[in-house]
């Protein structure tokens, strides 16, 4: 089953020319936080444990480190219509990885996944407020999953991380303002895997 | 959880699975004995319309998701409502019942909305060790949706801290055990 299996990432060289999705949701509070609760709201985003249930009625997830690397499993279901399952896995896996010192995590998505790029989650603190913000650059994989995102997908994946959000001022209990930015595309994707990779090692 | 769980779960995809199965055989029917044209299109359309219909409620979809999510809260509420009423077990136990589903979604989303009734007096007793429960199981996302249930529910992780050391020592390498020890600790802050 999908507990075993390795991955690796969905990248080619030709992400650097193809056309790519830029998309971004952003929960600005009112208030900064402390340092402290942000550390803390940092490592909520490492485990995504504000992820399932809530206002996120699209998917499911857990987080697990295989031989040193950490890797975001999504059960997605058939996000993208029927279709989809005939060429998309159920359980898609996305490679976590963290930059030392920063609080932002990047996730590259993994073979299986109906997309190719990659999604970061980060929390900057402003002089009046904290800002969690969750950004992509990423393109549908294959042909299917492009007439898929042109339908229902962009929606539906819009809906999962405006949903996690969501929950995660829920769970903050804080005066905040959600925005999401209008998607648009761009030639090529500016962001790539981090080489070498390096795991999110708990506290900063 | 036998082959049928769908059907008792979703009434109308056993409708359109029966519409199927009764428009496809009188449609072989029609085509073998040489019905009139018009029985055989209106049959085809009926076969093709209530196909096409049970694929749709029995793919993962958005939609079907939304569905199960709709239906779990509204047990949820029927649960509130009759808390502390003599008949106030049976929502509370269907709930329960689906937390050991074979759809993992539905495992999750049930899981979480049980925890948040286990902080209710009145069926903490029931709900409670069906969270716990849920924290050991052999699905990893619904380990997950159970520890993400303890960490946001201070005081029901309060009277769970036995098995979710557990958790955090056996599951050191998933988001759970992560998430469980990060809620150990702030209980065991609290104190």
């Amino acid at each position: 089953m999908f507990a075993n299996r390795r991955f690796s990432l969905n990248w080619s060289p030709v992400e650097r020319e193809t056309v790519t999705i830029h998309s971004s949701h952003f929960l600005e509070t009112e208030i900064p936080l402390s340092p402290h609760h942000a550390e803390d709201i940092f490592e909520d985003l490492r485990n995504f444990a504000h992820f399932d249930g809530g206002h996120n009625a699209v998917a499911v997830v857990y987080g697990k480190r295989q031989d040193g690397v950490e890797y975001a499993m999504f059960h997605t279901g058939h996000v993208f219509g029927l279709i989809s399952s005939l060429v998309n896995d159920v359980v898609v896996a996305v490679r976590l990885g963290c930059q030392p010192g920063t609080r932002e995590i990047q996730g590259d998505t993994c073979d299986g996944h109906m997309l190719i790029g990659q999604r970061r989650w980060r929390i900057v603190s402003q002089p009046h407020s904290t800002v969690i913000q969750t950004e992509a650059f990423e393109r549908p994989n294959g042909r299917i999953n492009r007439i898929g995102m042109l339908l229902l997908g962009r929606y539906f994946l819009s809906k999962v991380w405006s949903s996690y959000l969501r929950n995660i001022q829920d769970a903050l209990d804080v005066r905040a303002t959600l925005g999401v930015a209008e998607p648009d595309d761009t030639k090529g994707n500016p962001w790539e895997p981090r080489d070498p990779y390096t795991a999110c090692n708990g506290k900063i | 959880m036998g082959r049928f769980e769908l059907f008792r779960h979703s009434p109308w995809a056993l409708l359109a699975a029966l519409l199927t199965y009764v428009a496809g055989i009188v449609l072989v029917l029609l085509v073998f004995f040489g019905g009139s044209g018009y029985w055989t299109r209106v049959f085809s359309y009926a076969t093709f319309v209530s196909a096409a219909l049970f694929l749709h409620l029995i793919s993962d979809s958005p939609w079907r998701r939304r569905r199960i999510v709709r239906s779990l809260w509204k047990m949820r509420e029927e649960a509130l409502l009759l808390a502390g009423s003599v008949e106030s077990s049976v929502p509370l136990e269907k709930l329960i019942w689906r937390t050991e589903f074979a759809d993992t979604f539905q495992r999750c989303i049930a899981v979480k909305i049980v925890g948040s009734l286990a902080v209710d007096p009145r069926l903490m007793k029931t709900a409670a060790p069906a969270v716990a429960r849920q924290l050991l199981t052999d699905n990893p996302f619904v380990r997950h949706a159970a520890a993400e249930t303890l960490y946001q529910l201070p005081s029901l992780a309060g009277m769970l801290q036995a098995r979710l050391t557990v958790v955090a020592e056996e599951f050191s390498h998933e988001s759970c055990g992560r998430i469980a020890q990060r809620t150990l600790d702030r209980v065991r802050a609290q104190k």
